[in-house]
């Protein structure tokens, strides 16, 4: 049986009762998911914030020991530095890419569903 | 064929733009699957209301968990396991899934190709409600959304054997309820 070929699925779905409360419903439902897009906008920028106040942190009490410890610690906060430097960046060039590739996929996907419309359409045609 | 395709790669595109945070993405992917992930609820569930608060909680979870969803083409499925958890949580706080916790005989057996196709929406409807919750479930799954026996197996949590088992169970039970015979839930 094939979705939407012999339309079952929605004869099924017109036999669903209408809920008495589908309206209070959608109105919660829609206050409810603009409350948790707001809570995750700042859970991201929060996360960011913590994230680099977490480094800054990091790098002034590294800093302040490496001065008082003389060069060979001096040397040492220099590469951890670097190293969590580069880590950050990998992590955010990682991020970065995820969404690049989300984007083309999205525009690639979009094609596709044109093509497949177009071939809907022209199979139409044909059969008149 | 191609209008399954066509669906497919639709709500992979919806999934999609969800992901790369359009506006308008995750309305649409509400419009597109709120009567069936609600026919579902409400199918497990016995009760509109019920199923209305399902689907409440499965927006949410759904909303706040798409950008990790790493199969955008999965999206239907993983909506309907959202579904599956959280109407079952739901069934086993109000204590009334007391007949699909007993132990059924699932031994594999392959699923016939009976289709139903030719009966009336209200009699399989009104069938789909006779019989037992662990049937219905996969039996709303296939008429629904035509998943495979592997998304299924996904969604309900459980192996594909004892899904093609159920299948099999299910497809039976309908067709002794819409031929008037004695169907007893349990068996």
């Amino acid at each position: 049986m094939k979705k939407g070929s012999d339309g079952l699925r929605e004869r099924l779905l017109a036999r669903l009762p209408q809920p008495e409360n589908i309206a209070v419903y959608r109105e919660e439902t829609e206050s409810l998911l603009a409350k948790h897009k707001r809570a995750l906008s700042a859970e991201k920028w929060s996360g960011y914030v913590l994230t680099l106040c977490v480094y800054v942190l990091a790098m002034l009490i590294m800093n302040g020991w490496a001065e008082r410890h003389g060069h060979e610690v001096s040397v040492f906060f220099e590469v951890t530095a670097s190293v969590l430097f580069f880590v950050l960046m990998y992590m955010g060039l990682g991020t970065a890419i995820h969404k690049y590739q989300v984007d083309t996929l999205k525009e690639v996907k979009q094609v596709q569903l044109q093509i497949l419309e177009l071939q809907a359409s022209l199979r139409k045609d044909e059969s008149r | 064929m191609q209008s399954d395709t066509q669906d497919r790669a639709l709500y992979e595109w919806i999934a999609l733009r969800c992901q790369s945070g359009d506006a308008s993405a995750f309305e649409d992917l509400v419009a597109a699957m709120e009567r069936p992930l609600l026919y579902y609820a409400t199918s497990l569930t016995g009760n509109p209301d019920s199923g209305l608060d399902v689907l409440q909680e499965v927006w949410i979870k759904a909303f706040r968990g798409i950008a990790k969803l790493k199969d955008p083409g999965a999206l239907r499925s993983w909506l309907y396991s959202i579904t599956h958890g959280l109407a079952v949580d739901r069934i086993r706080r109000n204590a009334s899934r007391e007949r699909a916790e007993a132990v059924e005989l699932e031994d594999f057996q392959e699923a016939d190709d009976a289709s139903f196709a030719a009966e009336d929406a209200a009699a399989i409807h009104h069938a789909l409600g006779e019989i037992s919750l662990r049937h219905r479930e996969v039996l709303v799954l296939h008429f629904l959304e035509d998943l495979s026996i592997a998304e299924i197996a996904k969604v309900v949590d459980c192996s594909e054997g004892t899904v093609k088992s159920r299948m099999h169970y299910a497809k039976r039970a309908m067709k002794e309820i819409l031929s008037g015979g004695n169907y007893e839930k349990g068996k």
